[in-house]
């Protein structure tokens, strides 16, 4: 073989499949992201459902359906309160806000049925917390700041508080 | 020959080590900096608002003619907006920084009540000018510190947090700004009073006393038959009921649990009010199955469910069908007059018609025997002063909040301009029109914004 030879031959072996696969990852995340959209483009608020139910996924995994509300709830009642941002977005990525955020939880897997039904239970205005706008967990370290807080209830173990 | 290759993959992997570890440290360094950048950009945006803010409001106390009053008072609130959005962005952590967030929401829904005011043909009162004063202090003040801030930013003194990824860099750094930050907040918080005012974010509005709460205050015993008896359940299931804990909110709770016969997690939960006994919300967290009914028995589902359990003279207003359940908003009529404040919030399955959602905390909260202002407008009055081209399809009494709380007897005039529905509120004291919703029909429902 000579060196051209060897060439055209590491670029057959080599470098079509990287491109080939390059361009069907592609097609994959287009194609998923049409298959969502369509999901959920239906009424107004259906940006924010899905971040809320991600929220809720990256911050309330394991608790009981109830809690995961309340987490959503909480966030509901932070974006229509003068002491934070006026958005649910804004509430979410508020630097430091969540944990979950902070260490990419919040992307890690796709919301659960349960997460979504939560996060549409708060929107729809329920609030098991009545208006808290903090929860932490008591059996993890937390800022002991937060015990200055008004504590409402007790949902799984999240403890919810104004 | 075998000595030469040895040596060769050794240098290659060490070198590889160094290069990889080259990159990654990089590409931290490239990101540390683009997200300080970002930070600065907020901080910087934060200042300039602030600066905005003072000069504004020294502005409106000076100006004497209305139309400038109203341009200023607006502004004020759009930079104090912008100032709430710059100060969520900073990385304060955990941080306590709420009582800046609240120092500008209230400064921005302040004068934009003011403004409101002002196109309203009222005066500002001696009061009110003397909170803009106040405000003028603060904001002032705050400007002050803020630039003393900037001088060490500027001077390339400050990072925002009191960490790097360069070694031995981090004893140089003084305070981080977080810190510094965080002791302006602290300050605001023991300086600036509470304020009530005509807007949503008015201290008053947070702290609502229940007015529908009736009755004498029940056992632990009277909550469990209670939510027994008020919970829908057609399948006729057996529950072990018992009390989970009690809430302090607003409206004082038992927190109530349903645990089928044999299983370990309870099924519905339930909040009943210590004061009366009145079942403040519950929700049903079964599966839901495929849908069986349609709107119209659900409707009605719902509404047998209302009545039987006291709510009478309900109109539906409001649906939104959603994953298999339809939520239904209802609001009490009295004297021909809709209560929208009072409203009550049905969930049923569309699987079987069960009512698996109920939320009665506005009507708890707000709902009483009320004493109606006079209506001194005519429908006709009404009519007259709409949009000419406003097709009317229903006039009718409404009271309805405004962003304050305050309750304000309407007329809701149901009408259509081009083929778009809106709901249009004209106060029947005076004839100001005091809010409009556009009205949206999605698959899921009509969703008025």
């Amino acid at each position: 073989m000579t060196k051209v030879q060897k060439f055209v031959l590491i670029f057959l072996v080599v470098l079509i499949p990287m491109g080939m696969f390059a361009v069907y990852d592609k097609n994959i995340a287009s194609n998923a992201s049409q298959a969502r959209a369509e999901d959920y483009a239906v009424s107004s608020w259906n940006g924010d459902y899905m971040l809320l139910a991600r929220l809720v996924s990256g911050e309330a995994r394991g608790e009981p359906y109830l809690g995961q509300v309340g987490v959503a709830a909480v966030i509901l009642n932070r974006a229509k309160h003068p002491k934070f941002p006026p958005t649910i977005a804004g509430v979410i990525f508020q630097p430091g806000a969540f944990e979950s955020v902070s260490n990419g939880q919040i992307w890690a897997t796709y919301p659960s049925r349960s997460n979504f039904n939560a996060a549409r239970e708060a929107l729809n205005g329920w609030d098991p917390t009545y208006g808290s706008l903090y929860f932490w967990n008591p059996y993890k370290w937390v800022n002991p700041w937060i015990w200055t807080r008004r504590v409402m209830t007790q949902i799984g173990r999240h403890i919810f508080g104004k | 020959m075998k000595k030469t290759y040895l040596w060769l993959i050794g240098i290659l992997l060490a070198g590889g080590i160094i290069f990889g570890f080259w990159t990654i440290s990089e590409r931290a360094y490239s990101a540390e900096n683009a997200l300080e950048a970002s930070y600065q950009r907020g901080f910087f945006d934060l200042i300039d608002q602030v600066n905005n803010l003072n000069l504004l409001i020294s502005k409106s106390l000076v100006t004497s003619s209305d139309a400038q009053r109203i341009m200023t008072f607006t502004t004020i609130w759009h930079q104090a907006e912008g100032a709430r959005t710059s100060l969520s962005q900073l990385p304060l952590g955990q941080r306590d920084m709420t009582n800046s967030q609240k120092f500008f929401a209230q400064l921005g829904d302040f004068s934009y009540s003011l403004s409101k005011k002002i196109v309203n043909g009222e005066k500002i009162t001696p009061e009110e000018w003397e909170k803009i004063e106040d405000f003028k202090k603060y904001s002032q003040d705050l400007s002050k510190k803020l630039r003393e801030l900037q001088d060490d930013v500027a001077a390339g003194r400050i990072k925002w947090e009191n960490r790097g990824f360069a070694l031995g860099k981090m004893n140089k750094l003084p305070q981080a700004m977080a810190d510094r930050f965080s002791n302006i907040d602290q300050k605001l918080k023991d300086e600036v009073p509470t304020i009530t005012y005509d807007g949503p974010f008015s201290d008053h509005v947070e702290n609502v006393k229940p007015m529908g709460l009736t009755g004498s205050t029940i056992t632990e015993t009277m909550a469990i038959n209670l939510a027994a008896d008020f919970v829908d359940n057609p399948g006729k299931y057996k529950y072990d009921i018992s009390i989970a804990g009690k809430t302090k909110g607003n409206i004082r709770a038992y927190s109530v649990e349903l645990t089928r016969k044999g299983e370990n997690n309870p099924e519905v939960v339930m909040d009943i009010s210590e004061k009366g006994g009145h079942v403040i919300w519950y929700l049903n967290t079964r599966q839901i199955g495929a849908q069986k009914i349609g709107f119209k028995e659900a409707v009605d589902r719902a509404r047998t469910f209302l009545s039987s359990r006291g709510y009478d003279n309900m109109e539906a207003t409001g649906s939104l069908t959603q994953d298999g359940t339809i939520t239904i908003t209802f609001v009490p009529k009295n004297k021909q007059v809709l209560l929208y404040p009072d409203f009550v919030k049905i969930e049923v399955a569309l699987d079987n018609g069960q009512v698996v959602g109920f939320d009665s905390t506005a009507y708890l909260t707000f709902h009483r025997q009320r004493s109606y202002p006079n209506i001194k407008i005519s429908k006709q009055q009404v009519i007259d002063r709409l949009n000419k081209n406003l097709k009317v399809t229903r006039i009718r009494l409404a009271l309805i909040h405004d962003s304050a709380l305050k309750e304000k007897l309407c007329y809701e005039v149901d009408g259509e301009l081009k083929e778009e529905r809106y709901l249009i509120y004209i106060n029947a004291e005076n004839g100001l029109e005091e809010q409009i919703l556009k009205v949206v029909e999605t698959d899921k429902g009509t969703v008025t914004m």
